[in-house]
């Protein structure tokens, strides 16, 4: 039933608007690029589309940035993508920090229930009591919105109360079997940079950067795969991620050694509600946490 | 050729005699529910051993470790001095490899020891390291497509004993001297086989060589067509969804590509590359011929099915399926291959 | 040249502590800013206030600039504790750093904790120029909340999980 709304309105928006092209899912779930009418009509929504796509949009966007020969700004053609509501909380949280721009994204929201885990057979965990089932931002809806659920924190909590040495152990139990193939941070929606402190390769080399610059980038995460090295990848990870993540959870789907990142993600979420009464990605033209500052701000645990 | 009848009750037995003198690598469940190579007594108990899937990960990293130290250095009286690592001596078994695995050690051995130049690393590990199969009775897993890259569910190639299924017993050829010396020393689990098992194995190698069961596969025809398609703009479209994550390439038994670094403790340590990362090309000059996500997603594809059969006469694919499996992105590299245009 | 001289006096006022011969002695490093906790611990050391020898002062241009992987860093290399000091709220020389430092560093401190890294391993302060005793006093806090905590071995390799053969 949703599926005709998607194609219906995604056909209207690719004549309208000259979208250059929808980004959604096709029927087994896998993502689809759709640029023509006859593309559009393989679009679907149902319990196997657990991929978000957002990070897909940016890269569509961005590809097509830059100047022509004389000196003009390319015109960048708006690009249509469907999302859910998750997906919606990472989009809006790109458009808050400017890295896409309203008018370069038309996007068709699908109110969710819960996409399945098809190695489990069963919902994915993120997706079993969600606060985030309706989009927030959207120019269409495909279907009726869904009543949503308390966000629920008992797996944190039961980790906040164990001691600090069971804590570590816990930890070092999951990361050791980290093999550090990236999909995580390659996943994430809101992780964008070019180039990654996360590995000590990726860093941009220009023609112009001398022997003494290469030798002495900063390696903060050495390239071993270790249970040490391991630990501080994933640590890593959330300043980053402070007050950005939406906890869509795409980087626990990915991961192929199934270990349960959004324990970690969900924390820092929980984090920032609770000291900074900030809820990222709530509305839009919100500012990012990191980029403000109160002098009122929680100063207790400073000496 | 040598046969045997080894009962599934007494496996578990043979398993710790052979534990006795040898490092054992079963395949286990781990605690997030994936299989995968464990060393017995150590990591592992013999009752835990999960024969009847392709484990999740492959056997790779016993051979290949992810994070090798090659050497470490100190400096004495103002000069540098390299110190080896110890190679790792112990007598190694893997025990449940899937034929399609083992032919990926044959793979990576040509790679390693068999050519010019040889990896005494991969070398001192390979030496010393038999491998004991089982067939699949049909595809272990719907991603499976081994006969469409020259294997087999049955195959024997890179295996020492080779094991079948028959019900009660696992059916047990030998393929190797080295097969016979371990089997040796488990002859008093072993027995004789009846007619009837005889019947059942034959069964699974005709199911074998039928390649019965099979939903995905790649035709000579599909790779013939890469001689053409390098330019193709069909590598643009397939990479799109592509994350340039490294998940196909770790998880798959014939990646093998690596990068060395040296890295504070004075040590200088090699560990695995991937193809798919955007720096893996990168020149010290500056200059990265694969800056693009297509072109890197291109060549891995290249690499499997053009440029090693070109130089070496086989596949680097054995048609294991699991970066169907685990693609993040549901690529899928059976409808790649075949839909090349 | 002025600031060597600035190091010095910062450094003069560490003395070796007495309890020092026995027991665990903690290494720390302390990330101070120029315009106030630097000039803080400079004029502990000119006005010969005593503090334990364990800090290893890094002088950086403001609070504002330690990035959580400084921090992380320090304790994976084996650090046994890391203070960050900067101007008090509303003085900072660049107005707001040290504000922006509060609020990514907090959340870093819980999320330490959260991973299994005892929360006082990391520590912040607010110390001025004119507060020299401030600064003998923050050391001395620091030194003794990590000396209970006894040695950083989190980030430890076990030599067999290193690919060592």
């Amino acid at each position: 039933m949703s599926d005709e709304k998607i194609r219906e309105e995604a056909k209207k928006a690719l004549r309208e608007r000259g979208l250059k092209c929808v980004i959604g899912w096709s029927a087994d779930g896998t993502p689809l690029f759709a640029e023509t009418e006859d593309d559009i009509d393989r679009l679907s929504f149902n319990k196997d589309c657990a991929n978000n796509l957002v990070g897909y949009l940016t890269q569509e966007v961005r590809s097509q940035r830059g100047k022509t020969r004389d000196g003009k700004e390319k015109v960048v053609k708006p690009v249509g993508i469907v999302v859910r509501g998750c997906d919606s909380k990472a989009l809006l949280l790109l458009l808050n920090e400017n890295i896409l721009s309203r008018k370069d994204v038309f996007i068709i929201g699908v109110p969710c229930t819960g996409v399945e885990d098809k190695r489990a057979g069963a919902l994915y965990r993120k997706c079993v009591k969600c606060a985030m089932r309706n989009p927030v931002v959207y120019d269409v809806l495909a279907s009726e919105k869904v009543p949503e659920d308390e966000k629920d924190y008992s797996e944190i909590e039961a980790i906040e109360n164990m001691s600090v040495e069971e804590r570590w152990e816990f930890w070092e139990e999951i990361f050791a079997d980290c093999v550090r193939c990236h999909a995580c941070k390659r996943s994430c929606p809101v992780c964008y940079c070019d180039e990654c402190l996360l590995d000590p390769t990726d860093v941009a080399i220009r023609p112009d950067t001398t022997a003494d610059e290469k030798a002495h980038r900063p390696r903060w995460v050495e390239r071993s795969v270790n249970v040490r090295e391991n630990l501080l990848y994933h640590l890593a990870r959330l300043p980053h991620l402070a007050g950005r993540c939406v906890d869509c959870g795409e980087c626990e789907r990915v991961c192929p050694q199934r270990l349960p990142l959004r324990l970690l993600t969900a924390k820092l979420e929980k984090d920032v509600k609770e000291i900074f009464c900030y809820e990222p990605a709530k509305e839009e033209g919100q500012k990012p946490l990191i980029a403000m500052s109160k002098m009122e701000d929680e100063n207790e645990f400073i000496m | 050729m040598s046969k045997y009848i080894l009962k599934k009750e007494k496996v578990v037995d043979a398993l710790n005699a052979l534990g006795n003198a040898n490092a054992v690598y079963i395949p286990v469940k781990n605690k997030r529910g994936l299989v995968e190579y464990k060393e017995l007594g150590r990591d592992a108990a013999a009752a835990d051993a999960k024969f009847d899937c392709r484990p999740d990960v492959p056997p790779k990293a016993i051979l290949f470790p992810q994070t090798q130290v090659l050497f470490t250095f100190k400096k004495v009286d103002g000069k540098i001095e390299v110190v080896p690592t110890e190679p790792d001596d112990r007598e190694k078994i893997i025990f449940g490899v899937r034929p399609c695995d083992a032919i990926a050690i044959a793979v990576m051995d040509k790679v390693f020891i068999g050519g010019k130049f040889v990896d005494t690393y991969y070398k001192a590990r390979r030496e010393r390291t038999a491998v004991i199969s089982i067939a699949c009775d049909g595809p272990a897993d719907s991603t499976c497509f081994c006969p469409s890259t020259g294997g087999s569910p049955a195959a024997t190639e890179g295996s020492d004993v080779l094991l079948y299924d028959v019900g009660d017993s696992y059916y047990v050829e030998v393929v190797s001297d080295k097969g016979r010396k371990i089997l040796e020393s488990l002859s008093a689990s072993l027995e004789t086989p009846s007619p009837e098992q005889e019947k059942r194995k034959d069964e699974i190698v005709r199911k074998a060589e039928a390649a019965e069961g099979f939903t995905r596969s790649i035709t000579a025809e599909s790779i013939s067509k890469l001689d053409s398609s390098f330019d193709s703009k069909y590598w643009d479209d397939v990479s799109r969804r592509c994350l340039s994550c490294g998940a196909c390439t770790y998880y798959c038994p014939t990646c093998h590509c690596f990068d060395i670094n040296d890295e504070p403790g004075r040590k200088r340590v090699r560990t695995w590359d991937s193809c798919q990362f955007s720096n893996f090309t990168m020149h010290t000059s500056s200059h990265n011929p694969r800056t693009a996500k297509a072109q890197r997603l291109r060549n891995r594809y290249y690499h499997k099915f053009k440029y090693s059969k070109d130089n070496t006469g086989r596949y680097l694919c054995v048609g294991c399926g699991r970066c169907i499996a685990l693609c993040p992105a549901g690529l899928d590299i059976t409808k790649v291959i075949s839909e090349v245009k | 040249m002025s600031g060597s001289q600035a190091a010095k006096g910062a450094e003069a006022g560490a003395v070796p502590s007495e309890q020092g011969e026995q027991g665990f002695e903690p290494k720390i490093v302390a990330f101070l800013c120029n315009w106030c906790s630097y000039a803080g611990a400079d004029l502990a050391g000119v006005s010969r206030l005593q503090y334990p020898p364990n800090i290893r002062i890094i002088r950086v241009m403001c609070s504002g600039r330690i990035s959580p992987m400084l921090v992380l860093r320090a304790l994976k290399d084996g650090a046994d504790g890391v203070l960050v000091s900067g101007c008090h709220p509303g003085d900072c020389h660049y107005l707001k750093g040290n504000l922006y430092t509060r609020r990514q560093l907090q959340l870093l401190r819980n999320m330490l904790e959260y991973y299994g890294i005892e929360a006082d391993r990391f520590q912040m302060s607010w110390v001025s120029a004119s507060e020299g005793g401030k600064f003998a006093d923050v050391v001395k806090t620091a030194v003794e909340k990590v000396r209970k905590l006894g040695p950083n071995t989190r980030f430890k390799v076990m030599e067999s999980q290193d690919g060592g053969e």
